[in-house]
């Protein structure tokens, strides 16, 4: 029965409920992103907002899966799915509650500290509490993505999963680490960061100011690793007493030195709260790596992670090691990058830049273990490697290379080992090795596009797919019946250029597969040469008609059903075979993929066709001798011809003496 | 030895023969030389044909002897056994003649059954690969044994 809503709009609604009109953009509503207003079809709400997904930046899966009824003070994902942009394009959206008033983006004046703690602080901290119990970072939090609805009322944080985590974050409301980091690659992080991008947005709320506004990421990294956050961020601003304290706290580098949400619902008691975090050592003289001058261990580290060619020489030629010795007086780190330096030229490898590559990454991991991973100057975390993946199949072939050396050497492992009390070594190992194995899958089931689309779960399909925007097995099929229709693909060429059948198609339903569909995708791993491997895709997509869509898709069924006409050869027996493909072309028509299987997988016509065969060939073979023994035979038929010729002869003769003894005795 | 042994076989029977043939000659000398006279193109041909069982001598011999049957049964009945008798049947020339003739039909008959043998297999022959041809080519056709 059709619903009611279908008759009304061509597209169906998000998860059946939710309404996009994008003929109504909310400007400045997404924390970057287009916003559009969207209805709750349920309720009849329209206090509701369409967030565009951009195609290389995938939504947040663990937040839209994880953080159903986000409470208030909070614009938590309601859903997500497919709508028509404002072109009639398609476009992927996250829907969330409409922003309840104006970002606090759009006022300059500096707040009083009693309303920054009322209003925004603790107000903030309880949703940071609630997205603590669910595992659920925000990562997004910063002026123009907290909006407050009215005077005196608590601010409420914005979307934050419709983009990888802290992808648009300014760089002042990102500690150093994530600094470092690609931008794609920063990860969900920890709750610590939500509160060390709070303790900004209350200095700058407090200000009035936007802290470090104007700097490049590259500045504001240099500025937090040489003054520290705090000292970078605040400058000589006069803070509130009260803010001033927790703002300290909640820049603290170290994410275990911040306080908890829990504990900034009681400001007071946090403002009393001090740890004792030991400044770190400053050398009396720098170290320059790279072109980048280093005055203490993290900045040296961030050098070496940031050119990791120039950090190997200055590893190797010990001038690091001397100068963490006599500059940082650091005894114990010079000695643990002596032997790894050491172990590192004691022990040759056939990839020698590979191993210095893994040589600087491990020094960084020792040097400073807040730092991400940095492997060939590309620095992430490894739960933002499927943003980072996801960011370099967009045509960034040399990012693209060198994450694809990180998941074949299992670099993941490998650090997540020198820093074992700050991560799960277990899981990051585990998630490394599946990773890799991922991509020693046979291409393109396997390698770094199944990766992309493995670990990004909202990623859309690319390639020939990709400008219908298909984030999920439920779109691949009616997608490619569009683009059939759309090229007029009636089963003319073989391998027409453009068909939706491309690297980017098998990856995606690689990824996005239930186990029903793993025999069919091996097959795909399976095939060689570079016919269409139609019979795995004929498959693929009778699940997907049947799962997904069950009506006709006759274009897409006429061009695979064409593809799969060499299969007829199967049967042997022309008149058969002729049948067959006669059969194949009307079922195709008919665009339904299960009766194209049937006709092309019928065992006993196939066993049938077989026996006749073999016995054909074997008469064949027969009548063969036979014509050999009939052609050469002509001296056997001359010998006979004689002999049978001569006794003839003799036999008449034989008769008439016979005939005349008889005659003669009888009278 | 074996050949030599075959060969004192082949030269005993030879010599039985010729006993045989000498002792006809003794007791019946006449009718030995009437039948000998009837009988001249069938030992000529037995001296001439070195073919393994003499076929065409054997023909010739048959085919001659039947028109020998009445001439030997009117020597015989004549009663005396007389060369003279041998010589007056031998006169006429339709006895020698008739003798001769049959030889040659029996000469003639032993050269020309075996190329009307040879005709009529060669004809079954070329009916039968026909047959089996068609046979192969619509098996061919069907099953596409072709494309192998």
């Amino acid at each position: 029965m059709q619903n009611p809503s279908d008759s009304q709009h061509p597209h169906p609604p998000i998860g059946g409920r939710f309404l996009v009109d994008p003929t109504r953009p909310l400007p400045g509503g997404g924390g970057g992103l287009p916003t559009f207003a969207a209805t709750d079809l349920r309720s009849a709400g329209t206090d509701l907002m369409a967030v565009a997904v951009n195609r290389a930046d995938p939504a947040r899966a663990n937040a839209l899966r994880d953080l159903t009824e986000a409470g208030d003070n909070l614009l938590g994902p309601l859903g997500v799915g497919n709508a028509p942009g404002p072109n009639g394009v398609p476009a992927y959206y996250v829907i969330c509650p409409a922003p309840p008033g104006p970002s606090l983006g759009t006022s300059t004046k500096p707040w009083s500290e009693a309303a920054l703690i009322a209003l925004v602080l603790r107000p903030v901290a309880l949703v940071l509490c609630r997205l603590e119990a669910r595992r659920v970072t925000h990562r997004s939090i910063r002026p123009d993505n907290v909006f407050i609805p009215g005077p005196g009322q608590p601010v409420s944080l914005g979307c934050a999963w419709a983009a990888p985590p802290a992808l648009h974050q300014p760089p002042a409301y990102e500690p150093f680490y994530s600094l470092m980091c690609h931008p794609a690659a920063r990860g969900d992080g920890s709750i610590a960061d939500d509160v060390y991008a709070l303790g900004c947005l209350l200095i700058a709320l407090a200000t009035g100011t936007a802290p470090m506004a104007g700097m490049d990421d590259a500045t504001v990294l240099r500025r937090k690793l040489e003054l520290g956050s705090f000292a970078a961020l605040a400058g000589d601003r006069r803070l509130p007493p009260i803010i001033g304290d927790l703002a300290r706290g909640m820049l603290a580098e170290d994410p275990d030195h911040r306080p908890t949400p829990s504990m900034l619902l009681d400001p007071a008691a946090a403002r009393g709260r001090r740890v004792a975090a030991r400044p770190p050592r400053r050398a009396p003289r720098p170290v320059t790596v790279g072109g980048t001058t280093a005055w203490d261990a993290r900045g040296l580290a961030q050098a070496i992670g940031r050119d990791p060619e120039s950090g190997v020489r200055a590893l190797r030629d010990g001038s690091v090691a001397h100068w963490v010795r006599r500059g940082l007086g650091d005894a114990i780190l010079c000695a643990r990058i002596d032997d790894m330096v050491r172990q590192r030229v004691a022990e040759p490898h056939d990839d020698e830049s590979l191993a210095d590559t893994s040589l600087a990454m491990r020094v960084v991991a020792t040097i400073e273990p807040l730092a991400p991973l940095c492997w060939r100057g590309v620095s992430f975390w490894p739960d933002g490697l499927g943003t980072l993946i996801a960011a370099a199949t967009q045509g960034n072939s040399e990012l693209l290379g060198h994450v694809e050396e990180v998941i074949e050497t299992e670099a993941v492992g490998a650090w997540a080992v020198l820093r074992e009390d700050r991560c799960d070594v277990f899981a990051l190992r585990t998630e490394a090795r599946a990773n890799r194995s991922l991509l020693h899958v046979r291409s393109p089931v396997g390698g770094m596009l199944r990766l992309a689309y493995a670990l990004n779960p909202h990623l859309p399909c690319g390639g020939a797919l990709g400008a219908h925007f298909v984030s999920s097995l439920d779109g691949v099929a009616p997608a490619m019946e569009a683009i059939m229709e759309g090229a007029g693909m009636q089963g003319a060429g073989s391998q027409s250029a453009g068909h939706p059948f491309d690297a980017h198609a098998v990856g995606f339903i690689a990824a996005r597969a239930s186990r029903s569909l793993d025999i069919e995708v091996n097959a795909l791993a399976a095939h060689h040469g570079p016919e269409f491997p139609a019979m795995p895709w004929l498959r693929i997509l009778a699940q997907l008609q049947v799962r997904f869509v069950p009506r006709p898709l006759p274009a897409l069924s006429r061009w695979v059903a064409s593809q799969a006409e060499p299969l007829a050869a199967r049967w042997r027996n022309r008149g058969r075979r002729s049948a067959v493909e006669t059969r194949l072309r009307t079922l195709a028509e008919a665009g339904m993929f299960i009766p194209i299987i049937a006709e092309l997988e019928d065992h006993p016509s196939l066993a049938a066709d077989a026996d006749g065969a073999r016995a054909a060939t074997e008469t064949v073979a027969r009548i063969d001798a036979e014509l050999a023994r009939l052609g050469g035979g002509a001296a056997g038929r001359g010998s006979m011809a004689a002999y049978y010729g001569q006794e003839i002869a003799a036999g008449l003769g034989l008769t008439a003496l016979a005939a005349a003894v008889v005659s003669a005795v009888f009278g | 030895m074996a050949g030599a042994a075959g060969n004192n076989g082949g030269r005993s029977l030879v010599w039985l023969q010729g006993l045989a043939c000498g002792a006809a000659v003794a007791v019946a000398p006449a009718a030995s030389c009437l039948l000998a006279a009837l009988l001249a193109p069938a030992i000529a041909a037995l001296l001439f044909d070195r073919a393994p069982g003499r076929p065409i001598a054997r023909a010739i011999l048959l085919c001659g002897s039947a028109p020998c049957v009445w001439p030997m049964l009117s020597f015989w009945e004549m009663g005396d056994h007389a060369m003279s008798a041998g010589f007056a049947l031998l006169s006429d020339p339709r006895v020698l003649g008739m003798a001769w003739s049959a030889g040659g039909a029996g000469w003639l008959l032993s050269l020309v059954l075996p190329l009307g043998v040879r005709g009529i297999l060669e004809a079954a022959s070329l009916t039968r690969t026909a047959l089996l041809r068609a046979e192969r080519e619509r098996l061919v056709r069907e099953w596409g044994l072709d494309d192998q």
